[in-house]
């Protein structure tokens, strides 16, 4: 193992070793929690009500929901991938589950047929850039713009209301103060951890997204590999489909909309790196509590939205560009 | 040779087809959202009364502008005879309706744009429903706190609309004619109800002596009323929103919600139609019509009135 590689990351060409592309997003991770610390104590002593229960409370359950995409982001993204359609998934599976919960079929029932539409859709984008040799670019824009429609299609457009009591509970509940929506968060963090760092098949998602040629030529099942990427993101924004339909009471196609953005953004910001094989499941955890934070603290501070805007621009930028001159300057 | 033939006598067909039947379409701002059905509906409807052919249009979000503006483009290139739409934006749809009216009248519903040579505009007064929603807001917070005084927070569902711009005028002026009562922040949205839930929830804790939300959307106040929901704060803080869904009825009759603001969308489609068939023929029309605003309350929710207008039926077969 060379150490120097923690800063360098690996040589051109080279597979990386995925010991050392965990250390490096590791820190990545620490530099972005201490953006998050330092955020909330700013606004704990610039206004009274930031660090209240009621408002903790909000900001984790306005972060879930993008942490959960970002994840599954995060996985397509250290295969050196990207998946664009998640907002679209988003919305197609609220309008699933609000379908199905209306035509009367049980909650449980309605979650799980939604899931498999999710890994099915995941399934689909997967066929197209392994077989059909598409970039994931292209395959899961198309996802994006055809998942929205067929949204709109088993809908006729319309939103789909009226879900029933138990089921809206769940977004709005909590277990010892704890909101059911982190709780989600943390249900899907810890298979994602041990998938990560525990398993081969982690171990094959970053020797993609590091050089896939030698990943083929050192036997690493590269099309299995990415079709768990694409259907676990895929999957993960269906369950998210379910809790903002869940959320909001509501499912319509709309739902979502431009969160595949928020979801790289969350992914980046958490030190995850677009040219694959550096991200752990800490990173977009983070990179979505900084998202929600900027917005809840601009609120909070009574400052227009119009600057929640800007200030999460400047800060995907810093995050990166701070990233790039750390690696450079060990170079 | 083969494709020739197809394409020909399709040509034929359509050829025929375009130069029998009147064409008017309705471009509504966003065909996914319940409110423009219903305009859509009431438009086909009266396509099917003048028997003439009435295409439902429209971008997929009301944020789509340029969306908007291709629609309309590719419409009147299509040949139709007038076009019944509602702008987007005010300033962006200016030039592409004057551009249209060149060519075909142009009948303007719910939102106007910055144009001047469109047939007429028929919608909603929106500032009398900006102002019909403040006045039963500050009413409410009268009757509650025995003086019309105290914070009230407006949430705009997103900038660029005129019919929402209105609205906040008509709310504005109210707030302003009572000293007691004070602003303390207008949230701007971004067109989706995740972001007005999330706006009304840090209003709620910002301001934790907040007495009033006037919401200007549907989809604005599905979040408003979910927030109040989540916060259990719908018995101290008197939510007024525009436009109705069954979700908002439900939170009317709950009690979440204390006013809702109904236009009258299905008739704003149909008359919008009817007025675009009349500039068509060359019959002269009023630059303005009112087509009303209606205050819904629990109490006069069950008025078969009001039902009507909550619940228009829409089942039209072109």
């Amino acid at each position: 193992m060379n150490l120097l590689e923690v800063f360098t990351g690996p040589k051109q060409g080279a597979v990386a070793d995925p010991r050392i592309a965990k250390i490096r997003s590791r820190l990545n991770s620490l530099a972005v929690f201490f953006i998050v610390c330092i955020l909330w104590i700013s606004l704990g002593i610039a206004t009274d009500t930031f660090a209240t229960a009621q408002n903790i409370t909000n900001v984790l359950r306005q972060s879930s929901l993008w942490s959960i995409i970002a994840i599954g982001q995060t996985v397509v993204l250290i295969t050196a991938g990207i998946d664009l359609s998640i907002g679209s998934v988003v919305g197609l599976t609220s309008c699933i589950v609000a379908l199905m919960l209306n035509k009367g079929y049980p909650i449980s029932v309605s979650c799980v047929f939604t899931c498999l539409c999710g890994l099915g859709v995941g399934a689909v984008h997967a066929f197209g850039i392994t077989k059909g040799k598409l970039p994931p670019f292209i395959m899961t824009l198309a996802g994006l713009t055809t998942w929205f429609g067929v949204g709109l299609l088993i809908t006729g457009a319309m939103p789909i209301g009226n879900l029933p009591a138990d089921f809206k509970a769940f977004s709005r509940g909590d277990v010892l103060g704890i909101p059911n929506l982190f709780l989600c968060v943390i249900a899907v963090m810890i298979p994602t951890y041990i998938i990560l760092n525990h398993t081969r098949l982690g171990n094959h998602l970053y020797a993609i997204g590091s050089n896939r040629p030698g990943a083929e030529l050192n036997a690493v099942p590269v099309t299995r590999t990415i079709y768990f990427a694409y259907m676990y993101s895929s999957f993960l924004a269906s369950i998210v489909g379910i809790l903002v339909a869940a959320r909001l009471s509501l499912g319509i196609a709309s739902n979502g909309f431009t969160w595949e953005l928020q979801a790289v953004a969350s992914s980046v910001i958490g030190g995850t790196s677009l040219f694959g094989a550096v991200g752990n499941v800490f990173g977009p955890v983070l990179g979505a509590t900084v998202l929600s934070t900027i917005n809840n603290g601009a609120n909070l501070l009574n400052v227009q939205s119009y600057w929640q805007r800007i200030l999460t621009g400047v800060i995907i930028v810093a995050v990166v560009f701070f990233d790039q001159i750390k690696n450079k300057g060990t170079k | 040779m083969k494709i020739k033939i197809i394409l020909l006598i399709s040509a034929l067909i359509f050829s025929s087809f375009s130069a029998k039947a009147v064409k008017i379409p309705v471009i509504v701002k966003d065909s996914t959202s319940p409110f423009w059905q219903i305009v859509l509906d009431g438009g086909c409807t009266a396509g099917v009364e003048l028997g003439i052919e009435v295409p439902l249009l429209g971008p997929t979000s009301e944020a789509d502008i340029a969306g908007q503006i291709n629609v309309l483009e590719d419409a009147v290139a299509s040949g139709a005879d007038a076009i019944v739409i509602a702008a987007t934006s005010f300033e962006g749809l200016g030039g592409p309706i004057d551009e249209a009216a060149k060519s075909v009248p142009v009948v303007v519903i719910d939102s106007i744009a910055d144009s001047k040579n469109h047939s007429t505009f028929m919608t909603t007064n929106n500032v009398e429903g900006g102002r019909m929603g403040c006045a039963e807001m500050v009413r409410l917070i009268e009757e509650k706190h025995g003086a019309a005084e105290g914070e009230v927070a407006i949430v705009n569902y997103g900038a660029g609309p005129s019919s929402l711009r209105d609205r906040i005028q008509g709310c504005n002026e109210v707030l302003d004619s009572f000293p007691g009562i004070k602003l303390v922040a207008t949230k701007v949205g971004d067109f989706t109800t995740t972001r007005q839930l999330n706006d009304s929830l840090d209003l709620i804790t910002t301001f934790p002596n907040l007495r009033g939300i006037f919401d200007d959307a549907l989809f604005g106040g599905l979040g408003t009323g979910q927030a109040l929901q989540e916060t259990g704060k719908a018995d101290d803080i008197i939510a007024v929103t525009f436009d109705s869904s069954d979700e908002l009825i439900n939170y009317i009759n709950d009690g979440t919600l204390k006013g809702l603001i109904i236009q009258d969308p299905w008739g704003m489609g149909n008359m919008g139609v009817k007025s675009a068939f009349d500039a068509m023929n060359g019959k002269s029309l009023p630059s303005f019509t009112d087509t009303g605003a209606t205050l819904v309350t629990k109490a006069n929710i069950k008025n078969p009135e009001i039902d009507a207008k909550l619940n228009p039926s829409l089942d039209c077969k072109p």
